[in-house]
């Protein structure tokens, strides 16, 4: 008898939800014969599976005074929203710069290190140039940082595109280079006088006024890094949807030989949205530095680099959904980061997002069923009529 | 180098290379099976984390290491297996989730431990009249039990898919399951058995760097060395014996850092940290270099990252 199949996240769940008493609406979770893509309301539902997850294991674990340690955290005040939204920021544009890769077909997993290289490379035009104004000297600023995530991905780009070498190893290794690099120049030739080392390395500090402001609406800060970031965001869902490089970019992405018989260099496409991804994740950790931390430190990333790539994920590489989804990302920090006073690790966010990507990995298995809500009684409950169907049913979502 | 201080370097690049050989051990058996797992990491650390805390909790070094190896196996299976063999998730999506699962939760079971050093080694095997050799005898024959053990079973693991009928068998899951389904191979099964069997050599080999070379619990204790292992499968050429030089190699490279120190060498200790991480990158562009060029070089397996659904046609 296979028909309640044990292990479907929707199976055991969704039919309960819909025959217990005394809720106003039904949810009906049906099997459906055909294969479909998962909708937006089987990823929300999948998420919000891995959600629940981490957060009872959350609760279980700190106890009492949970839910509103969470609440404060978030939009309970306007500290908690003021700093959600700082946490965003960054996420944004980690979120953009995965998201851009994985629409050529690429994963770019070395944001991580492109950030402090980024940084790296605003950080010593901040130190270059003193002399100019300093509206000009943010934004040169952050036009090297730009430069120094792009230059950071050409080796991967290149092994990747020329090669076939997995970017995904590649991305990763030049990771762990890049923060040894911050290592040498925040002790080395940057080394701040007369600190100690507590917390992390710290180089000295950027000239005064290299900054980025913050504006307040009511009580809650809203930095100009967190526009800076959306307006990224929008702007290259913008610029892939509506040019050529953006078409071009479709068809590489969707793999297959389409693009050769449109004529498109491929690789050559891929080469360049890589740098255009490492660009973006160069402007990662500057972003952070000019917002709140103004030094070269390792602060500027609490692994943002690879919480990122769970931002890109939960948008499905839709561009204009990432400001989103970092945002919500940008929550799951925001309470992770609460509950380090009650003896919570600080690596607790990447169980989460680890969780939450677990579950959004199930949602095109979530995609074999419709969801229904009505306000009457609805059909009688159905069977699975077979394996077979369900099954075939993802394999075309999956291949 | 004198011969005392090449053999110590010799002896700790070999311990620092043994958990890097189990992992990408694990890997390649899951790997040839079809199964590609980039979340070697997470195991690597569930493995570390639990079995450092196990050896703390019940004052014995070997029970620590087995119970690493039972996490990785299962945590693999739940987080790895379940999803991928059973609800047709895709293997790279479920890769990043076992990276960042592993490493928060690691994290967050270790917790406690991070200022508890374990005072109690490794149990050492010198082989009778071997490690009586000068240098190799102390490098190859007396050391802590895993490192030699490691040797064995790459040697084991290369009989398998080599010579045995269970090996054909193997192959053909990665090359052409609906071949082996059709053929008679349970290919669930078999799979299911190769992720566990690889999450237990993965959480073995997390398990030895805390508890047999680290002997202390730390978040980033394994700084990447999940994804080297990861590279290392493909520079071994998916050969069990191919990994036993990589895996040494890249252990020599570990402990560049250290013995620069030793000396004195006029170089920032960072930039010896980059050796390993550089060189992989280095390493896999040559080989895919050499790769274009002669033909006869060794390929991935060809269902390798394939979901396998049983409808789909066999």
């Amino acid at each position: 008898m296979r028909a309640p199949r044990r292990s479907d996240p929707a199976g055991p769940s969704a039919p309960g939800a819909g025959r217990r008493g005394g809720l106003p609406v039904r949810i009906h979770i049906e099997p459906r014969g055909s294969a479909t893509r998962p909708t937006v309301a089987h990823r929300i539902l999948a998420v919000m599976l891995g959600v629940g997850v981490g957060i009872a294991y959350l609760a279980l674990q700190v106890g009492s005074g949970f839910f509103n340690t969470v609440w404060l955290a978030t939009f309970g005040s306007a500290l908690g929203l003021s700093q959600v939204i700082q946490l965003a920021t960054p996420l944004i544009l980690a979120g953009s710069a995965v998201a851009i890769a994985q629409r050529a077909g690429l994963w770019n997993i070395g944001v991580e290190g492109q950030l402090f290289i980024g940084a790296w490379a605003g950080t010593a035009v901040a130190f270059a140039l003193p002399g100019l104004p300093s509206g000009l000297l943010v934004v040169c600023t952050l036009l090297g940082a730009l430069a120094g995530g792009a230059v950071w991905a050409v080796v991967p780009a290149l092994g990747r595109t020329r090669l076939g070498v997995s970017e995904v190893i590649s991305t990763l290794m030049l990771n762990f280079v890049a923060y040894l690099w911050l290592a040498y120049w925040a002790t080395g030739p940057w080394a701040s006088p007369g600190t100690g080392t507590g917390g992390g390395l710290y180089s000295k500090p950027l000239p005064a006024g290299v900054s980025l402001p913050t504006f307040s609406v009511g009580a809650v800060q809203i930095g100009v890094g967190f526009l800076v970031a959306v307006a990224v965001a929008l702007s290259v869902a913008l610029l892939f949807r509506s040019t050529r490089l953006g078409v071009r970019t479709r068809l590489v992405g969707a793999g297959g030989r389409t693009a050769s018989y449109a004529g498109i260099n491929a690789p050559r496409v891929q080469f360049s949205v890589f740098l255009l991804s490492g660009a973006i994740g160069g402007l990662v950790g500057i972003v952070v530095e000019l917002d709140h931390v103004h030094s070269y430190a390792s602060t500027i990333s609490s692994n943002t680099g690879y919480v990122g790539i769970v931002v890109a994920l939960l948008a499905a590489a839709s561009l204009a959904e990432v400001p989103i989804t970092g945002f919500f990302i940008a929550l799951l920090v925001a309470v992770g980061g609460a509950l380090q006073i009650d003896g919570v690790s600080s690596s607790v966010v990447l169980l989460l997002t680890g969780v939450v990507l677990l579950f959004a990995s199930f949602s095109p298995v979530l995609a074999r069923y419709s969801i229904r809500v009505s306000g009457r009684s609805g059909r009688p409950r159905h069977t699975p009529a077979d394996d077979e169907v369900a099954l075939s049913a993802s394999d075309a979502v999956s291949t | 180098m004198s011969n005392a201080v090449l053999q110590a370097s010799l002896v700790s690049a070999m311990l620092a290379a043994t958990p890097l050989l189990y992992a990408a051990l694990g890997e390649l058996l899951m790997e040839r099976v079809g199964m590609l797992n980039i979340g070697i990491e997470g195991v690597l650390l569930m493995g570390a984390a639990v079995g450092y805390i196990t050896a703390i909790e019940s004052g014995n070094v070997d029970v620590g290491l087995l119970a690493g190896a039972a996490t990785g196996a299962v945590f693999l299976l739940i987080c790895y297996g379940i999803p991928v063999l059973r609800l047709g998730a895709s293997q790279i999506l479920v890769g990043f989730a076992v990276w960042f699962i592993g490493t928060g939760l690691a994290a967050e079971l270790g917790i406690k431990y991070t200022t508890q050093p374990l005072h109690t080694g490794t149990r050492d095997i010198a082989v009778p009249g071997l490690s009586d050799i000068p240098v190799l005898g102390k490098v190859l024959f007396d050391q802590p039990w895993p490192v030699l053990f490691g040797v064995l079973l790459a040697v084991a693991f290369a009989f398998l898919l080599r010579r045995t009928r269970h090996g054909l068998n193997m192959r053909s899951l990665g090359e052409d399951p609906s071949s082996a389904f059709a053929a008679g191979v349970s290919v669930i099964r078999w799979r299911a058995v190769y992720v566990a069997a690889g999450g237990a050599l993965m959480g073995f080999g997390g398990a030895v760097l805390s508890v047999t070379i680290a002997q202390s619990w730390q978040q980033a204790i394994t700084s990447g060395r999940g994804f080297i292992a990861l590279a290392l499968v493909i520079l071994a050429g998916w050969r069990p014996l191919g990994l036993l030089w990589a895996a040494y190699l890249f252990g020599v490279l570990l402990i560049l850092g250290d013995i620069g120190q030793a000396h004195g060498w006029p170089i920032a200790s960072q930039f010896l940290g980059m050796a390993p991480y550089v060189l992989t990158v280095a390493i896999l562009i040559l080989r895919t270099m050499r790769e274009r060029r002669q033909s006869g070089l060794p390929l991935a397996p060809a269902a390798l990252g394939r979901d396998w659904i049983r409808s789909s046609g066999a």
